[in-house]
């Protein structure tokens, strides 16, 4: 065998050993979606493969839903509603939160480049209807009024 | 003086000087006007409008380079060998030709799969914040303030789903669709399927229903998207209003099709448009007491 196929055959070996490795170090995430931001790329659980979606238009998707909230994905612009449904709603903010970091399976730095939008319903709060508060976590994150 | 020409070292420069040109023109670009279509197309890419696109079309167009290179090298050795006629000199060349072919695309595709397999993030190419964080900024800045369509700053507009600005703007409510998004927001949050706290006897179903929260004690639901339109007698009844909460609605084929109709967004949104005057006036709806918008 001459030189230059010993050093060609070397390298397929050795790239071959180093992507197997990797392969199986680092094994690849079923049912991801890459959400782009303009603060960078956030890999999460796809909102549309988990077992609790119901189908909404637009090609939304509630993937979650309980007594203290909701939460809404729009593939239109990648962004989240959480709305709060409890009248308690500090409580079922912080509740919220906590389940949409481990539903999507993000940290709360990745959450905070995700599109979300918080907000409470006239029926379940008037005083604190109406806006946007974001994740309470976040550098623009908002306070409930009091 | 000897000056030597290096023509590969021109052509090479020549290159790369016309792949990366257009960095320039993105350059001279401003935050608001990002959107920049290129004069000539990337063969199979068409004309990517960001710089991100731009690179990843440049990117994939040069994996589809390779990948041809090598099949018409590899054509070219394997008729270099035929035509070696046992000359072992001309059949090492061409042996030659076809193992760098191949070991080109191999690693091309290497490349590409160590990278997807670590994250497929790192192949897709996007802005760092100072370029397109001032566009996103810019847009929801304008949408942030509610201040420019009679808001009173606790009526937001959404900014994603079916209520948001940008999607309201290409229904019924036109240019009032900025009113309409704080109205829809202020009542169910942007969510098609909310049910109101509302309730009627003597089951505990929800009254209003839907994006715009309409009441289906109250009114009737119009539009063609609507497949049920009276409820307002036959769903619910009577009128449920701030005083007068006892009502009562059973759980028959006409309540049912009204909530299907009423959670409708296309219906919701036409009703809300046909009770609003097309978002010019708001006086039904309890939340725009506080949004302050015409009655």
């Amino acid at each position: 065998m001459s030189k230059k196929a010993t050093i060609l055959l070397s390298i397929f070996l050795g790239l071959t050993i180093i992507g197997l490795i990797i392969y199986f170090v680092f094994p690849q995430k079923e049912n991801q979606l890459i959400v782009k931001t303009p603060s960078g790329t956030v890999s999460i659980n796809d909102p549309h493969k988990l077992p609790s979606g119901k189908p909404l238009s637009m090609d939304g998707v509630n993937f979650k839903e309980n007594t203290n909230y909701s939460i809404d994905y729009y593939p239109q612009d990648q962004g989240f509603i959480i709305a709060i449904l409890n009248p308690n709603i500090q409580a079922a903010r912080d509740t919220a939160e906590k389940d949409f970091l481990e539903t999507l399976d993000i940290t709360k730095a990745a959450a905070c480049k995700l599109k979300v939008t918080l907000s409470v319903p006239f029926d379940v709060n008037e005083n604190a209807s109406g806006k946007n508060y974001r994740l309470s976590f976040c550098p623009n994150g908002k306070t409930f009024p009091k | 003086m000897n000056i030597k020409i290096n023509f590969k070292k021109i052509l090479f420069s020549l290159f790369f000087l016309v792949l990366f040109l257009p960095t320039f023109s993105y350059a001279t670009l401003s935050a608001e006007e990002l959107v920049y279509t290129p004069m000539e197309e990337i063969p199979g890419f068409d004309r990517p409008t960001s710089y991100s696109g731009y690179i990843t079309a440049i990117y994939k167009f040069g994996l589809w380079t390779i990948g041809i290179s090598a099949m018409v090298m590899i054509s070219i050795g394997a008729f270099m060998y035929i035509t070696s006629a046992g000359n072992s000199n001309s059949a090492g060349k061409a042996k030659g030709v076809i193992v760098d072919a191949i070991s080109g695309v191999i690693l091309a595709m290497i490349s590409y799969v160590l990278l997807y397999t670590i994250n497929p993030a790192l192949l897709q190419i996007s802005l760092p914040d100072m370029i397109s964080g001032g566009v996103t900024n810019g847009i929801s800045g304008g949408s942030g303030g509610s201040g420019g369509s009679g808001g009173t700053g606790k009526c937001e507009p959404i900014t994603t789903g079916p209520c948001s600005v940008e999607n309201l703007k290409n229904t019924c409510f036109g240019t009032n669709a900025e009113m309409a998004s704080a109205i829809c927001m202020k009542e169910s949050s942007g969510q098609e399927n909310k049910e109101s706290g509302d309730k009627c006897q003597p089951e505990n179903f929800s009254i209003s229903l839907g994006l715009f929260q309409i009441n289906l004690s109250a009114n009737n639901l119009t539009g063609s998207s609507c497949s049920q339109q009276t409820c307002a007698t036959s769903a619910a009844a009577p009128m449920y209003t701030g005083k007068k909460k006892n009502v009562y609605c059973t759980k028959g084929t006409n309540y049912t099709s009204c909530v299907d109709s009423a959670t409708n967004k296309d219906c919701n949104i036409q009703t809300a448009c046909a009770l609003s005057s097309n978002g010019a006036h708001w006086g039904k709806w309890g939340a725009n007491s506080e949004c302050g918008f015409p009655n």
